[in-house]
């Protein structure tokens, strides 16, 4: 586990990345890299462009400038047919968990596997309900839609699917949002495990002081549409720059400010 | 790492040699199918120790843990004792942590899916449960309805307003042209007949009393349903899926008075003077072809029609038009509230609301004619 930039195999690159809406600058030159096993966290103001810049990762969205590559091949602006590799490879659990409303929560599971694998069809149910399992769902949940279920176990399933094809590297979209602090301590604890466990890679966009505490190895600060600090939690809570001070002093960053 | 190796491990093996069983390769989801189909037909002895060397597994990751212990699962069920050696680090993590999460592989069964009846049972009482909740649905609507005209200034007159444009003016061309040609159609097929007998001129009653008395408010309502009825289910629908229906309850505005009471007030203004437009265009229609076909003026058509056509026909057909607007504008309201869930269920929704719609003005004008017929009027 490294805490330092430039050791350790580099699974996302991202280079001098430059974002617009319209008039409205978001990234400005944002250069960073991933590596492998480690968890690494984007913070930042809203419309700092976080998020966006875990869409840019996971190619759903095509930077202005720059380059984004992954496992050392380009992804920015590449054809949606040219990016099957990646799909098979990365697993993205989304802010709102984005689970198909007209699928059971064991069809959402068993989707991706359906789409990128020739399983036989028990397998891939058994499967699917392994990752339930894994993310933390009882069985129980297997047949019922997504609209039946809570918040958490939304968010659950959800990130069993994201799981559901082994991927290298997990996208996570403010995982704990919207969660108790039981329920997204329970969250952070299994991305923990399944970072030891599998070797995951994961990437993380989160606001939740306590989780960037509990499992980030790095933090990685936007402002200003620039990466304005990078390191543990520990490093950047001796900062002195405003944007990253700003971060930590709000309220929920004081209080959380006493962890160890 | 684990996948790179999964790429040049090679494919997963699994031999069974006396009371040992080697694995190897690189137990991976890419290439587990033919791993999954050869544990399924192995035949592993019925008693004593296995001793299974996992030594030459190069990679594994969930998939192929689960696969593992799955084996390892029903072979202890069975009564065959199993040891493992071999197996590396980082495997046995994840090995241990898919066995300490995942559910037992007995669990795991298919509940076999229902039988025959049972499926046709819940179907049936899926539809009773909506019939009633449909009747739940029209008391609400009556009552809202009630509510508001009671008092009128509370009700939002804009949306009545904005309902008039786009279920009545914005459908003026397509139910002009329809019925159009639906005269057109009517003055051709009775003027062959007509024809035979030198009875021409009653082609003006005919077309004048099937459009004034039937086909102008049918017409309209099954047009009116599939761009109307559609549309208010999708709205409402899209509103339910997205909690906005929800949203408005806590903000203290009723759903009904804003989404349903402007909707029924707009077709119930709506729906007559499109079908009395309807009744115009459509015997305009029968005035071109019969002059055209028939060699009937068009002043002695209109001259016809006032005989043909009395006020009571005229009044029937105007009469089912506020009935039909109801039975569209209720049951697009009503199904579209029926749309939680999600994106799919909207779409159900909206078919059904057609269907639906549809289904029930044609019934109604069926029992109207019935009626009236008994009636003697």
């Amino acid at each position: 586990m490294q805490h330092e930039d430039g050791n350790g195999e580099a699974v996302i690159e991202l280079n001098e990345v430059h974002t617009r809406f319209g008039s409205r600058v978001v990234h400005q030159g944002v250069t960073m890299r991933v590596h492998r096993g480690e968890i690494f966290a984007i913070v930042g103001g809203s419309g700092s462009g976080k998020s966006t810049l875990l869409r840019e990762m996971v190619a759903l969205l095509k930077p202005n400038g720059g380059s984004v590559r992954i496992f050392g091949r380009e992804v920015a602006g590449e054809a949606e047919d040219r990016l099957l590799w990646l799909r098979r490879r990365t697993g993205v659990l989304f802010q709102n968990g984005a689970l198909f409303g007209g699928l059971t929560v064991i069809e959402n599971v068993s989707a991706p596997l359906r789409e990128h694998t020739r399983l036989a069809e028990a397998l891939i149910h058994e499967l699917a309900a392994v990752k339930l399992g894994l993310a933390g769902l009882d069985v129980e949940v297997a047949p019922m839609y997504p609209n039946e279920l809570s918040g958490g176990m939304r968010k659950r399933a959800a990130l069993a699917r994201a799981l559901a094809l082994d991927p290298e590297i997990l996208f996570l979209d403010e995982p704990t949002s919207g969660l108790d602090p039981v329920n997204a301590e329970g969250l952070d604890e299994l991305v923990l495990r399944l970072k030891n466990s599998l070797g995951l890679t994961v990437v993380m966009v989160t606001h939740d002081l306590d989780t960037l505490w509990r499992v980030a190895d790095r933090v990685a600060v936007l402002g200003d549409g620039r990466l304005v600090a990078l390191g543990h939690m520990r490093e950047l809570s001796l900062l002195s720059h405003p944007r990253v001070r700003e971060f930590f002093q709000g309220v929920r960053g004081r209080r959380s400010g006493l962890h160890p | 790492m684990k996948n790179s190796a999964a790429r040049e491990g090679g494919h997963p093996t699994i031999e069974l040699t006396g009371a040992e069983v080697h694995c190897s390769g690189a137990w991976t989801l890419s290439a587990l199918s033919r791993l999954d189909r050869q544990l399924r037909s192995m035949q592993w002895p019925k008693t004593g120790l296995l001793v299974f060397d996992m030594g030459g597994v190069t990679a594994m990751d969930t998939a192929g843990a689960w696969l593992f212990q799955r084996t390892l699962f029903h072979l202890e069920q069975g009564g065959c004792p199993v040891k493992v050696v071999g197996l590396g680090e980082e495997a046995r993590s994840i090995v241990d942590l898919v066995r300490d999460r995942s559910p037992a592989p007995g669990l795991l069964a298919e509940s076999g899916s229902p039988g025959f009846l049972e499926i046709t049972g819940r179907r049936a009482w899926r539809h009773v449960e909506e019939g009633l909740d449909f009747l739940f649905f029209l008391g609400e609507t009556a009552t809202a309805l009630l509510r508001s005209l009671a008092r009128p200034a509370r009700i939002r007159w804009q949306f009545v307003g904005f309902n008039i444009q786009t279920a009545g003016f914005d459908a003026l061309v397509i139910v002009g042209l329809l019925s159009f040609l639906l005269g057109v159609v009517i003055a051709y097929q009775g003027g062959v007949q007509l024809r035979y007998y030198g009875a021409n001129i009653f082609v003006a009653d005919l077309v004048g009393l099937s459009m004034v008395r039937e086909f102008a408010p049918l017409m309209t309502a099954i047009i009116l349903a599939g761009r109307t009825g559609s549309a208010y289910t999708a709205e409402i629908g899209t509103m339910q899926v997205t909690e906005e229906i929800d949203a408005l309850r806590s903000i203290g505005v009723a759903p009904m008075d804003l989404l349903v009471v402007p909707k029924l007030l707009g077709l119930f203004l709506v729906m007559p003077l499109l079908t009395v437009y309807a009744d115009m265009v459509g015997i305009a229609g029968g005035v071109v072809m019969a002059g055209a076909m028939l060699g009937v003026s068009a002043i002695t058509f209109l001259d016809r029609l006032e005989y043909a056509v009395d006020l009571t026909s005229y009044l029937i057909g105007l009469g089912k038009a506020p009935v039909f607007a109801g039975i569209i504008a209720t049951v697009g309201c009503f199904q579209g509230f029926r749309a939680y869930g999600g994106a799919e269920r909207v779409s159900r929704h909206t078919t059904i609301s057609v269907v639906q719609s549809v289904f029930l003005i044609i019934v109604v004008d069926a029992a109207f004619s019935v009626t009236f017929s008994w009636l003697g009027i």
